[in-house]
């Protein structure tokens, strides 16, 4: 065989010769034994190199370059994506002040809903309990508990109905105790002394050390 | 050529490119950083593309010229030697070890000992199946050359497989 034959040999086996030529190899492979080892051996090398190279076309994507071409990608069209993005952010700004209100409300609603239980107490307590006993409330919801203590009743100069009280508050930030002083105004409401009109409370005060123990 | 589906096609010739870059550096990890960076150059500059420019000759070529000019990409040369060395291991043992008597890392290896000219040769026509003209615009010269350059590929690849040219003797697997 010379270097003639072997190319088109090569060719045959690569499908790159035309009929004509074909029909040329064909008749030299007839005659040719080592023509056709030959092509044996291309076919065999040829499915060597498939057989070595093709499973590294088989497998998947690896993900870096799924990475840089999506990243390339959304840089193409960075126009929309990044004020997509802003407004997405900002719609969830939007949901958090909104929630964040929510919640304030709900809070706020549950500690004035408090407030009144405790006021509540507070006016219970000194209308109906007897000095040095304790009345106490929980709240359904929370570390928030309440106790008023009666401490002593006395009647002013100007015929008021007072008793003085100690207000233990509990919550999750702590204890706080608080001491005043209501006069009841009528059925079950006992504002607080401080809470009257500054002359009022000043003269009532200072007329505080003639009232009698009741 | 500004094409909107540019990286489509891309992602979509990524495992065929990978096959060539491993077959020419003898090596996946090699390998997919010379696409790597092919891909990044192909980003960077396709509006300078021709528009009948094809994206896979286009690729062929400049794996090949990175693989040549021994450029790769950053990220493999900040990796340490050992990761380097396991990669090296090359994943190309077939899982069925009767289906050829030369195991098929072996094939790898005596890829290897080819001159580049001859490797990519044979990793264009025989593995890729490009035709000899194609090919020939891959490695921009002529077909002739490109004919010569395959047949001496071959049977160097098949000497150094062990065999004996054209003897018949060559035993590159009982199957056949």
């Amino acid at each position: 065989m010379n270097d003639e034959q072997r190319e088109l040999i090569n060719a045959f086996n690569d499908g790159q010769l035309d009929e004509k030529e074909r029909e040329i190899v064909r008749e030299l492979l007839a005659e040719n034994a080592q023509a056709r080892a030959y092509l044996d051996e291309l076919a065999e090398v040829d499915s060597l190199l498939r057989t070595a190279f093709d499973p590294i076309e088989q497998e998947p994507v690896p993900a870096r370059f799924k990475a840089l071409l999506q990243k390339k990608r959304s840089h193409a069209f960075s126009h929309y994506v990044v004020p997509a993005a802003l407004a997405a952010s900002l719609l969830l700004a939007v949901v958090l002040v909104i929630r964040q209100d929510t919640i304030d409300q709900q809070m706020q609603e549950q500690l004035l809903q408090m407030r009144q239980e405790i006021a509540s107490l507070k006016h219970q307590t000194l209308e109906n309990t007897p000095s040095g006993k304790a009345v106490s409330w929980v709240a359904p919801v929370g570390q928030t508990r309440a106790e008023v203590t009666p401490l002593a009743t006395f009647r002013t100069k100007d015929n008021r109905f007072c008793r003085e009280y100690e207000e233990r508050l509990e919550d999750a930030n702590g204890v706080e105790i608080r001491r005043g002083v209501a006069c009841r105004t009528g059925k079950g409401h006992w504002p607080d002394l401080t809470k009257l009109p500054s002359g009022s409370a000043s003269s009532t005060a200072v007329e505080k050390s003639a009232v009698v123990n009741l | 050529m500004v094409q909107p589906d540019l990286t489509e096609q891309l992602i979509e010739l990524i495992p065929r490119m990978r096959r060539f870059a491993a077959g020419l550096s003898g090596s996946t990890a090699w390998g997919d950083d010379l696409v790597q960076t092919a891909c990044e150059r192909l980003l960077l500059r396709k509006d300078s593309l021709k528009a009948d420019t094809r994206l896979d000759s286009w690729m062929y070529q400049v794996i090949r010229n990175l693989h040549i000019d021994g450029i790769r990409a950053q990220s493999v040369r900040d990796r340490n030697a050992e990761e380097v060395k396991q990669v090296a291991d090359l994943r190309l043992v077939s899982t069925d070890p009767m289906d050829s008597h030369i195991r098929l890392n072996e094939v790898q290896e005596a890829m290897q000992l080819l001159s580049e000219e001859h490797r990519s040769a044979l990793m264009l026509i025989c593995v890729e199946g490009l035709s000899y003209k194609e090919a020939a615009e891959v490695l921009q010269v002529p077909m002739g050359t490109v004919t010569s350059r395959l047949v001496r590929g071959r049977k160097a690849l098949i000497d150094n497989l062990g065999g004996e040219s054209e003897s018949g003797k060559l035993d590159l697997g009982a199957s056949k």
